[in-house]
């Protein structure tokens, strides 16, 4: 963009340099984790770059745990959805879409 | 003492005086004179201004006078040495004493004195004028039209039109072919073997039918200071010139390093009394050729010739300089005006560009595209910024949200000033455009003017705007941002508390969506409800059919801000950031490309894509069969790359540098900031310069094949289907899901084999580039539960 | 200048790179550190610690340099209170010769530690004649100095790029005009280095 400062999208490339040494050290199943989180992180740059915080990284840190949470509710819907669906055919109906029973 | 009617055709310095041409009704032209005497102005201490007058007051021609002016960022008038000489001489002066006084402040100094002349006649190029004059001389200009008119008659021009035969290549690069002249519906051809008729020729059609303005293809390059040589050579004297004093004027070409980028600026023959406008030369002329370049003209005071090959820029500065005139405003010679101090939170706050939304990648349906139309300019001209209007201290005007800097608004800014006019104008022709039927012949000149005013809003705002641009402040710059931001951030409200959800936001546009919103009418409410509480202008740009966002290249998991394509409710199709609309993409590709697209815009939703493609493959795999036939004709091949340095500098041997190492060979000066345009060819060669091409070559299937279905991956990613997939259905001949191109229920990987019995709850998608989040929950890592 | 209240005790100051001393450095006189690129990072570091200790370091950036997301981190290590280090920073950007040279003119002398990011990089445009860049830099120099007697003036500076060979004299008259210069090799390779200061 030509500004002075780096754009929000350099900041979070340099925290994730910084944890460079960090990811390196996780096994593998760990490093696909916390390459999730990275990316949950960066769907979230234009905002942080709006809130002009001194630390971006404490930011990026919200912008994950938006995401898990988002991710948590979804889980919770699908369970919902399973456990009428597990309950209707222990009763011998048909399973649906729906949460209710 | 007699007087015609006619228009202001060309202005230009004559030693002591102006030459200004006329085209009256007839088409006839007229050259008259007219006195003028610009001045430049000096500030400083008393003793030096003395010492100035000491230096300047015996030169011929010049008066001296002690006098007040305004600066505007100082606000106030100041004193000021007001040295006016005759105009042919006025920059030498300059020049010679701001290297005498360098340390004193100069003011209206390096303007282009024809549009300093026309402005003071209170008439513009182009503009229809009764004049008066007698033995020659100019007695008065009345000028009875306005920049500002919607409607408004041009002269009768005669054009003559020069190109060489053969395929549109740059002759300066070896290409070579006869001259085609036409003019009047007469085409005239003139080998290039018999030079000497050639030249003759040309000076015979100049003669006879006197054309008003040449348009040539590789004129300023090439065809004009060839046929200046040949007449120079057969000793045949060619008048370009309608004006037989002068000779034709040539600026070189320059490539330079300014502000971290080379600048590179292409020579440039520039004719007296007549005009000469080159076709690869004129910036954007594709876009709204001679209209808008007229509109240009008239709106800057710029002359035709100049508005055709001026850089981004140079347009707005004019108009600003043109309102700092007519307002007795100084203008500031160097760009000297310092940021205020401000401290390191200040900047952090205050260093933000537009906001620009990561997008909920995938395919959406029925989603509105809004946009706020000219968004920086209207910012400027509604809530006053301008480089004198913003202040960093003290209690006076608005506040700036996000910022602690306020806005005057106790006078109108310069900028906004210069942009009002312009905006109202470029509303009233969209209004226009929209209202008249398409056959109205005046649509098409009012869609060129209009696209006209798009190139010259667009470069009064950037951030080269403000850096070395006369008129540039930062603050100014900063301030415009927080307001575009706030702006957005108050439509994003408003349109959420009306059960809007947006999907995408982009500096001044938002893509949104509501289950039940699938007409224009349904958004009438919500732009009325954001026009009033943001005071700009915002509009509906379409409904989507359908639109996808597509995941960024670097990053696949993040959607990219600006790569996307759509079609809206008419069945149109928008393309950002894709090899449709990237410049260096083969003619065949893009249309490939824009074909499928049409295809698949057909289908109204996302079922519709979704039907809607296997047709589109289908398409596809002709394309592609034709191409690796070798069928396709090699203008339709042409890749196109500008040099970023000098051809020695390249390190690796890439596609640009073999073409620019061949060119070099061939004895071709190549340098950075030009286009080149090759081919790719089989073997170690792997591309040849279009120019050395002819058409036995042969063309590179393979990569281009390559270039294709990357351009067709681009297209199928929001449905998540892959390279191999779309090498089985284009390559092969079969898809696991029946014939190319069907796919399977969303939620189902495309590579799993076919079982028609599960549902789809129960299969579990593998992760892959982009997941469709709308429809169906992701799940993570392992399966929660395998297949029954 | 060094009398006000501090945020943390601080070790005594380790060598700056290139081998220079703080206190060198921090004395009324005209420091220059230049190099292939032009040592930002270190003199960014140098403004969070000073600003750290309670001084109000002017910057003055003539290479759009500013990294405000490092000082912040920075500010975050050494310091509880990050917001007020980039408080005491006061920064003017420019973007042409000329505006730099009018802000250092403008500029009176103070006790303060001026320090300016990136000297050359406006005077190596081209599009700005060579010998109107040679009299306007002798100018600055020359009212470099004059602040140079109330405070310390701490200047970075790189050589020209390829593209611009011919303005190599500018960065001489740079090296000739300062009262100390330090030359400094290829940029830091982590932030770690940094700390070193403390």
């Amino acid at each position: 963009m030509g500004r002075t400062l780096p754009s929000i999208t350099q900041a979070f490339l340099q925290e994730q340099q910084s944890l460079a040494r960090f990811r390196r050290a996780l096994r593998r199943e760990d490093q696909l984790a916390l390459d999730d989180l990275l990316a949950d992180a960066r769907q979230h740059l234009a905002e942080a770059a709006y809130a002009s915080h001194l630390l971006p990284f404490e930011i990026m840190l919200l912008a994950m745990l938006v995401e898990e949470h988002k991710l948590v509710l979804r889980l919770r819907q699908q369970i919902e959805v399973l456990q009428v669906n597990l309950e209707r055919m222990q009763r011998g109906e048909s399973p649906s879409l729906k949460r209710e029973p | 003492m007699s007087s015609f009617f006619g228009w202001l055709f060309d202005v230009y310095v004559s030693a002591d005086s102006m030459t200004v041409w006329f085209i009256d009704e007839q088409g006839h032209a007229h050259a008259l004179r007219d006195a003028f005497r610009p001045a430049f102005y000096v500030r400083g201490p008393r003793q030096d201004l003395h010492n100035v007058c000491t230096r300047l007051h015996h030169q011929r021609g010049v008066t001296l006078k002690r006098t007040e002016r305004t600066d505007l960022f100082l606000g106030k008038p100041v004193e000021v040495l007001e040295v006016r000489t005759p105009p042919g001489s006025l920059m030498t002066i300059f020049r010679q004493t701001t290297r005498c006084f360098p340390d004193l402040t100069y003011y209206d100094g390096d303007i282009s004195i024809p549009q300093r002349y026309v402005l003071a006649q209170g008439a513009f190029p182009l503009a229809y004028c009764e004049v008066e004059h007698h033995d020659g001389h100019i007695q008065h200009i009345q000028s009875l039209d306005s920049p500002w008119a919607i409607d408004y008659r041009i002269p009768p021009l005669r054009l003559m039109t020069l190109r060489l035969t053969g395929e549109m290549r740059d002759p300066a690069r070896g290409h070579r072919g006869d001259l085609l002249v036409s003019i009047d519906k007469h085409q005239f051809c003139f080998p290039r073997a018999r030079s000497r008729e050639l030249v003759r020729g040309v000076q015979h059609l100049l003669h006879r039918y006197d054309p008003d303005v040449i348009i040539s293809t590789y004129g300023d390059n090439y065809i004009l200071p060839r046929l200046i040589d040949l007449g120079r050579h057969f000793g045949i004297p060619l008048t370009l010139n309608r004006d037989s004093r002068r000779t034709v004027q040539r600026k070189r070409a320059s490539s330079y390093f300014s502000y971290g980028k080379v600048v590179f600026r292409n020579e440039q023959h520039l004719l007296f009394g007549r005009w000469h406008l080159d076709r690869q030369n004129a910036f954007l002329a594709n876009d709204y050729g001679l209209d808008g370049i007229l509109e240009i003209a008239r709106l800057t005071g710029l002359p035709a010739q100049t508005t055709a090959r001026v850089s981004t820029g140079t347009g707005i500065s004019a108009m600003q300089v043109a309102t700092a005139l007519r307002r007795g405003v100084l203008v500031p010679w160097q760009k000297r005006h310092p940021e205020d101090l401000k401290s390191g939170i200040d900047l952090i706050n205050a260093d933000k560009g537009g906001m620009v939304y990561n997008p909920i990648p995938g395919l959406h349906e029925h989603v509105a595209g809004l946009d706020f139309s000219s968004m920086y300019p209207s910012i400027m001209v509604h809530f006053n910024i301008s480089p004198e209007t913003v202040v960093t201290r003290g209690e006076q005007g608005e506040p700036v949200p996000e910022l602690g800097t306020r806005v005057l608004r106790d006078r109108v800014g310069l900028v906004p000033e210069t942009l009002a006019p312009l905006l109202e104008k470029r509303f009233r022709y969209k209004a226009l455009i929209r209202k008249l039927p398409p056959e109205d012949p005046r649509v098409e000149r009012y869609r060129r003017r209009h696209s006209a005013h798009k190139w010259l809003l667009v470069t009064c705002f950037g951030y080269l705007g403000y850096k070395n641009a006369r008129f540039g402040r930062i603050e100014a710059h900063e301030a415009v941002t927080a307001y575009g931001r706030e702006v957005l951030l108050q439509a994003k409200e408003l349109l959420e508390a009306r059960g809007f959800r947006v999907l995408h936001m982009y500096v001044d546009g938002l893509w949104i969506h509501k289950p039940g919103a699938v007409q224009t009418p349904d958004y009438d409410a919500l732009l009325d409800e954001i026009r009033t509480h943001t005071g700009l202008e915002i509009g509906l740009e379409g409904v989507y059919r359908w639109v996808a966002f597509l995941p960024s290249r670097t990053e696949p998991r993040v959607a990219a801000a600006n790569r996307y394509f759509g079609a809206f409710e008419d069945g149109t199709v928008k393309v950002r950031g894709i090899e449709a609309r990237r410049r260096d993409t083969p003619a065949y590709i893009k249309q490939t490309q824009l074909d499928m697209l049409d295809i698949l815009a057909e289908g109204h939703d996302i079922t519709g894509f979704r039907a809607a493609l296997p047709r589109a493959i289908n398409y596809a795999r002709q394309r592609l069969v034709a191409l690796r036939r070798g069928d396709v004709p090699l203008n339709e091949l042409v890749v196109t790359h500008r040099l970023s340095r000098k051809p020695d500098e390249f390190t690796v041997r890439t596609n640009a540098a073999r073409v620019a190492a061949a060119l070099t060979r061939e004895g071709v000066t190549l340098s950075p900031g030009e286009k080149l345009r090759f081919i790719l060819v089989p073997g170690p060669e792997k591309a040849r310069p279009w120019e050395l091409i002819d058409t036995k070559t042969p063309y590179d299937r393979e990569a281009y094949s390559e270039l294709l279905l990357r351009a067709v991956e681009s297209l199928l990613m929001p449905v998540n289907v892959d390279r191999a997939t779309i090498d089985t259905w284009l390559l092969g001949n079969s898809g696991y899901w029946g014939p190319p191109g069907v796919l399977p229920p969303p939620g189902v990987d495309i590579r799993a084999p076919l079982l028609a019995s599960c549902g789809p709850a129960l299969w579990i998608r593998r992760r892959t580039a982009v997941e469709e989040r709308t429809l169906y929950p992701q799940p993570l890592g392992a399966p929660l539960l395998s297949a029954a | 200048m060094l009398s006000h209240p501090v945020d943390h005790p601080l070790p005594p100051p380790a060598p700056l790179p290139g081998g220079a001393s703080l206190d060198a450095v921090l004395q009324p006189r005209l420091s220059l550190f230049w190099g292939a690129h032009t040592p930002t990072r270190a003199l960014l570091t140098l403004a969070t610690a000073l600003a750290a200790r309670g001084c109000r370091p002017h910057i003055y950036d003539g290479g759009n340099r500013f990294d405000g997301y490092f000082i912040a981190r920075l500010a975050r290590r050494i310091s509880a209170r990050p917001h007020s280090i980039l408080e005491r920073i006061q920064l003017s950007r420019a973007f042409t010769c000329f505006q730099l040279a009018e802000r250092i003119e403008n500029t009176t002398g103070s006790n303060e530690p001026l320090i300016i990011l990136d000297l050359l990089n406006t005077f190596y445009d081209e599009s700005v004649p060579l010998r109107e860049v040679e009299y306007l830099l002798d100018k600055t120099l020359a009212h470099l100095h004059q602040l140079a007697v109330s405070g310390p003036v701490i200047i970075g500076a790189r050589e020209p790029r390829q593209p611009v060979q011919e303005r190599w004299p500018l960065l001489e008259r740079l090296q000739l005009g300062a009262d100390a210069a330090w030359m400094l090799h290829p940029p830091e390779a982590s932030e770690g280095a940094q700390l070193s200061l403390f």
